[in-house]
């Protein structure tokens, strides 16, 4: 399976890969600093009424196959910090 | 990890740069969406200028465009908006032409974007694996619920543009439908990437995903629940099989979420499983049917 044909890659393309790769850490940490604390105490409130429907409305648990989850059977909630991007 | 976890980004938020890699053209410009950091294969919203022109040529690895505005001419053939092609590696195609300015998504995908003016195949290239289609009039979409077990809800529904038979990836055109909801955490041993066409999607993770929104994101990674309140149009593709894992405990970690998936293949598959783990040395994956298959990075 030849996905790629072998070839050089020139200098201008090889600086070019390099300052993309730059500007794609720095994108990624400014999403995880977003994602994994600004919007944190918002999320907890989502993970809330989560828990809510899937003890009354159900659990997706396959296509239209749905089951009401027990109070018993969630998780809780561990010490670590809550993580979404990594 | 080939590519960053880039979930989401909104390509509405940045403006288009200029194109200036050697062989492409003025008058092209893109939006950087994701690359991978061994290989520099990315994935791209590309704009072409009113007028663009490009000979006929070839790429030196496999690419994917779905078209989202506009039209390209390649010779006399027309693509528009929703035409979904597949260029193998060193498949030369025609002249290009943007007669009234086009946007696409453009994903390069094993190698960085090259263009070689020729107006012949690469000895190496792959015509057979050539698809250009009209994703948006030519095929119907589908539930998932007949290829994939378990299924997404009711009101998520495919269109399978892509099937690589010796790793399963997947490219698809998917929609929600209005008000669509499902209520579980997915997660795939596979790396996914969506972009949205059209419309605004909520994830419980990282909220809304506008048109225009995109994600790159590792295996393992928790995602859902899901909602849409208006549906939405979006191109999206898998590096390897998709399977989903459907969960409800939110605070997870990638590292939980393979033990688990593992700890599956242990009960679906127990021989291979125990095969697999052996210590003594026997256990290198060999493939009588594809001896030097050996792709290093992940799909795309």
């Amino acid at each position: 399976m030849a996905h790629t044909i072998k070839h050089t890659v020139p200098a201008a393309v090889k600086a070019w890969i390099k300052k993309e790769i730059a500007l794609q850490k720095q994108l990624h940490k400014k999403i995880a600093r977003e994602m994994n604390e600004t919007v944190a105490p918002k999320r907890a409130k989502w993970y809330e009424a989560f828990f809510g429907r899937i003890q009354t409305r159900g659990f997706n648990v396959h296509f239209t196959d749905r089951r009401q989850i027990a109070a018993e059977e969630l998780p809780s909630k561990p010490r670590r910090k809550d993580k979404v991007v990594w | 990890m080939a590519r960053k976890h880039i979930e989401p980004f909104v390509d509405r938020e940045v403006p288009f740069k200029k194109m200036t890699l050697p062989g492409f053209r003025k008058g092209m410009h893109y939006k950087m969406l994701s690359i991978d950091e061994d290989t520099g294969a990315c994935t791209m919203t590309v704009r072409f200028d009113k007028g663009y022109k490009l000979p006929p040529g070839m790429c030196y690895t496999e690419y994917e465009m779905i078209i989202m505005k506009g039209s390209i001419k390649y010779g006399d053939d027309v693509c528009n908006a929703g035409y979904y092609l597949r260029v193998p590696a060193g498949v030369h195609m025609p002249a290009m032409s943007v007669p009234r300015g086009a946007e696409a998504l453009l994903m390069y995908n094993f190698a960085e974007p090259s263009f070689v003016e020729s107006d012949e195949d690469h000895r190496l290239a792959m015509r057979d694996q050539l698809t250009i289609v009209d994703s948006y009039e030519d095929l119907q979409w589908m539930p998932t619920s007949g290829a994939i077990y378990p299924a997404v809800a009711p009101g998520c529904l495919l269109k399978v543009l892509k099937y690589d038979p010796l790793t399963e990836a997947l490219s698809f055109l998917y929609c929600m439908t209005p008000k669509f909801w499902q209520d579980n955490i997915s997660y795939h041993d596979c790396a996914e990437e969506a972009y949205h066409i059209w419309g605004t999607s909520w994830m419980m993770q990282f909220g809304d995903l506008p048109t225009g929104g995109y994600f790159f994101r590792p295996p393992w990674i928790n995602h859902g629940a899901f909602r849409s309140e208006l549906g939405i149009l979006a191109f999206g593709r898998t590096d390897s099989k998709l399977h989903n894992y459907f969960h409800w405990n939110p605070w997870t970690s990638p590292e939980e979420n393979r033990e688990r998936a593992v700890a599956q293949l242990a009960r679906t598959k127990p021989d291979l499983f125990n095969w697999t783990i052996s210590k003594d040395g026997h256990n290198h994956p060999h493939d009588f049917e594809h001896p030097d298959w050996k792709e290093k990075s992940n799909y795309f």
